[in-house]
């Protein structure tokens, strides 16, 4: 019985040694910026990506949406590799604070919300959602132009991994500092 | 122009994934379809990932997957479309996820032809992957997850008919818009070249599909007992026509508790060229139990196969299977021409209308001699509805008028099978009301 305990322990402790495994995140190409653009430091390092927005909604003419999409880099096929945005955003010049929950919930669908999903093309590999400890989690719009039908303005976010994909080992969290965006209407 | 009904337009989604598992090769799967109009209480967005995030975590959907429609999967059709998107799909990539992996979001205007997205998003639902890294132009390598992702099989790009061919799961940007409607299988040929590869990397999408069909099937018990057939599709694939015993299993799916049909559960096997049993003669039983080996070649160019399966509280029910002998050595004496350069290369097939009201043509061109083909229409079940014997089939533009007008109206598959070639056309019926 003693060395069956022993013997779990030292699994245990061997286990507990293993430098955690963390990928790199996918090496990305911006992409076409006709639509808009985005930029901010990712975790440290400078991300971008192309931006589109998407207001003049006749069922809520008061919220835009705001989508930022990276692909795949020397692909002549363009294949989506991130895609990150905020959704109900206030169509107004202002400071807006981001829905802290993980749990999406009939309150999050009506807040101002944000989801950063890695893919490949269609096919989600895994999801981040903002990390609810951190209240600083916030979208600035700084301008809005009617007649060019464009949105610009600043964020800054820390989001976290879909706590229930324990397979994939991209950083448990992600900070994006520094971000500034410009999107134009996609119809 | 009679407009489509919503029944009947998800009739054809249906069939479109029915089809490809048909023509890939991937027997005894079938989806089944029920529609129902949803109002979510999240807006569609602009953002894909957005509605498939509140897609998943809606509890209404839950319920209506899991109670009220006893549902395995989850699609959402949109009907806005999105930047960089045609559809959304969780993948299943582990041996069981569970239902975590269940749900899927297509845009409204891409679910057909030429892009099969409503097929392509269902069947990463059944673990269906992209075409590999180096199956180039079109797939990134994206280390170290690459190969984490592909626990088995992939889609295919390939050259026939002086074209680049996509798979289902190939990937193609907005302008390389048509894929064939077939999943990647190695042995299975369009226009003479083979649509998988085995080895280290396979693209093989078909033989995941076999796998997880029958448990995401279990996702979710249904109501109804259902009873399916496996085994070769036909008799015979050598290169000889040489034939080889061939087991056939009976493969049922338990209805959910305190639905009728629980096991444990009797089975006979039948089989006959007409596909309606009546348990007597000409039908003839070939034994008993859960599975049956053939040990010859029951009838040339097709039979049925059938089993007949009694629960334990006594109800009765059937699976059919219709199996193409026309391959087989001992079939082959039966033919008028016996050459190698046969009809070959059928292509551009167009069914016209579809739906139909009853009258419908089936266009193809084929290159090669003349040859003769059986032609045939089956329903879905397997049975043959009508058996239009041997035509002549020319080289260059074939067309063949058929009429389904004393059928009832559903799904049938219009069966063409050559010395050297075969194919099966979809086609659905939709008389207008009297
Ligand atoms: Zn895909």
């Amino acid at each position: 019985m003693k060395k069956i305990a022993l013997l779990a322990v030292v699994a245990l402790s061997i286990i507990c040694c293993e430098k955690e495994e963390v990928w790199p995140f996918f090496q990305t190409w911006k992409g076409p910026q006709n639509y808009g653009q985005v930029h901010a430091i990712r975790n440290g390092e400078i991300w971008e990506a192309s931006a589109s927005g998407h207001f003049f909604s006749t069922s809520d003419p008061h919220h835009c949406a705001i989508s930022f999409t990276a692909f795949y880099p020397d692909s002549i096929l363009s294949v989506v590799a991130e895609s990150f945005g905020f959704s109900n955003v206030p169509v107004a010049v202002g400071s807006y604070k981001i829905h802290l929950s993980e749990v999406l919930s009939p309150a999050w669908y009506d807040s101002l919300r944000c989801l950063y999903v890695l893919k490949h093309d269609d096919v989600v590999i895994t999801e981040y959602r903002p990390d609810p400890n951190v209240e600083s989690n916030r979208v600035w719009v700084d301008a809005i132009d009617t007649v060019a039908g464009t949105i610009s303005g600043r964020f800054d976010v820390t989001l976290l991994k879909d706590p229930d994909d324990t397979r994939t080992k991209f950083p448990r969290t992600i900070r994006f500092q520094n971000g500034t965006f410009t999107a134009r209407h996609w119809p | 122009m009679k407009s489509l009904t919503m029944d009947g337009f998800v009739k054809v989604l249906e069939n479109s994934v029915n089809f490809a598992f048909e023509n890939s090769d991937i027997p005894n799967k079938r989806v089944r379809f029920r529609w129902v109009v949803y109002n979510p209480e999240y807006a569609l967005t602009s953002s894909i990932e957005t509605l498939l995030a509140n897609f998943r975590s809606d509890q209404n959907v839950d319920e209506m997957l899991n109670t009220d429609y006893r549902a395995d999967l989850g699609l959402f059709i949109s009907g806005r479309t999105y930047s960089n998107a045609y559809g959304i799909s969780d993948i299943r990539q582990f041996e069981d996820p569970g239902t975590s992996h269940r749900h899927a979001v297509v845009s409204f205007r891409a679910m057909l032809a030429p892009r099969w997205t409503l097929a392509h998003e269902l069947t990463h639902l059944l673990g269906a992957d992209h075409n590999w890294c180096d199956n180039v132009p079109c797939n990134t390598c994206f280390p170290p997850t690459c190969n984490e992702r592909n626990y088995c099989n992939h889609g295919y790009r390939f050259d026939a008919g002086e074209l680049e061919r996509k798979t289902i799961h190939a990937i193609i940007n907005s302008n390389g818009l048509v894929r064939i409607l077939h999943f990647s299988n190695p042995n299975v040929d369009f226009l003479g070249e083979p649509t998988g590869v085995y080895g280290d990397e396979p693209a093989y999408n078909a033989q995941i599909i076999r796998n997880t069909g029958c448990p995401v099937s279990a996702y979710v018990a249904s109501p109804e007992v259902k009873a399916m057939i496996s085994g070769p599709p036909k008799l015979c694939g050598g290169i000889n026509g040489a034939f080889s015993e061939t087991i056939y299993y009976a493969n049922i799916l338990q209805p959910a508790q305190g639905f009728p049909g629980q096991p444990p559960y009797t089975v006979s096997w039948w089989w006959n060229e007409t596909g309606v049993f009546t348990y007597q003669a000409p039908d003839e039983l070939l034994g008993t139990g859960n599975q049956i080996t053939l040990t010859d070649v029951p009838a040339c160019n097709y039979f049925t196969l059938h089993i007949r399966v009694r629960s334990d509280d006594g109800l009765y029910f059937t699976a059919s299977k219709l199996i193409f002998t026309g391959l087989c050595e001992e079939c082959q004496e039966e033919r008028v021409v016996k050459t190698d350069d046969l009809l070959s290369g059928v292509r551009a097939i167009k069914v016209f209308p579809n739906p139909t009201s009853g009258e419908f043509t089936v266009e193809f061109h084929t290159e090669g001699e003349p040859d003769d083909a059986l032609i045939f229409i089956s329903s879905m079940d397997g049975k043959i509805r009508y058996d239009l014997g041997r035509r002549l089939i020319s080289k260059g533009v074939n067309r063949i008028l058929l009429d389904l007008k004393d059928l009832p109206n559903g799904l049938y598959n219009v069966h063409f099978v050559g010395a050297r070639q075969n194919f099966t056309a979809p086609v659905t019926l939709q008389k207008s009301k009297p």
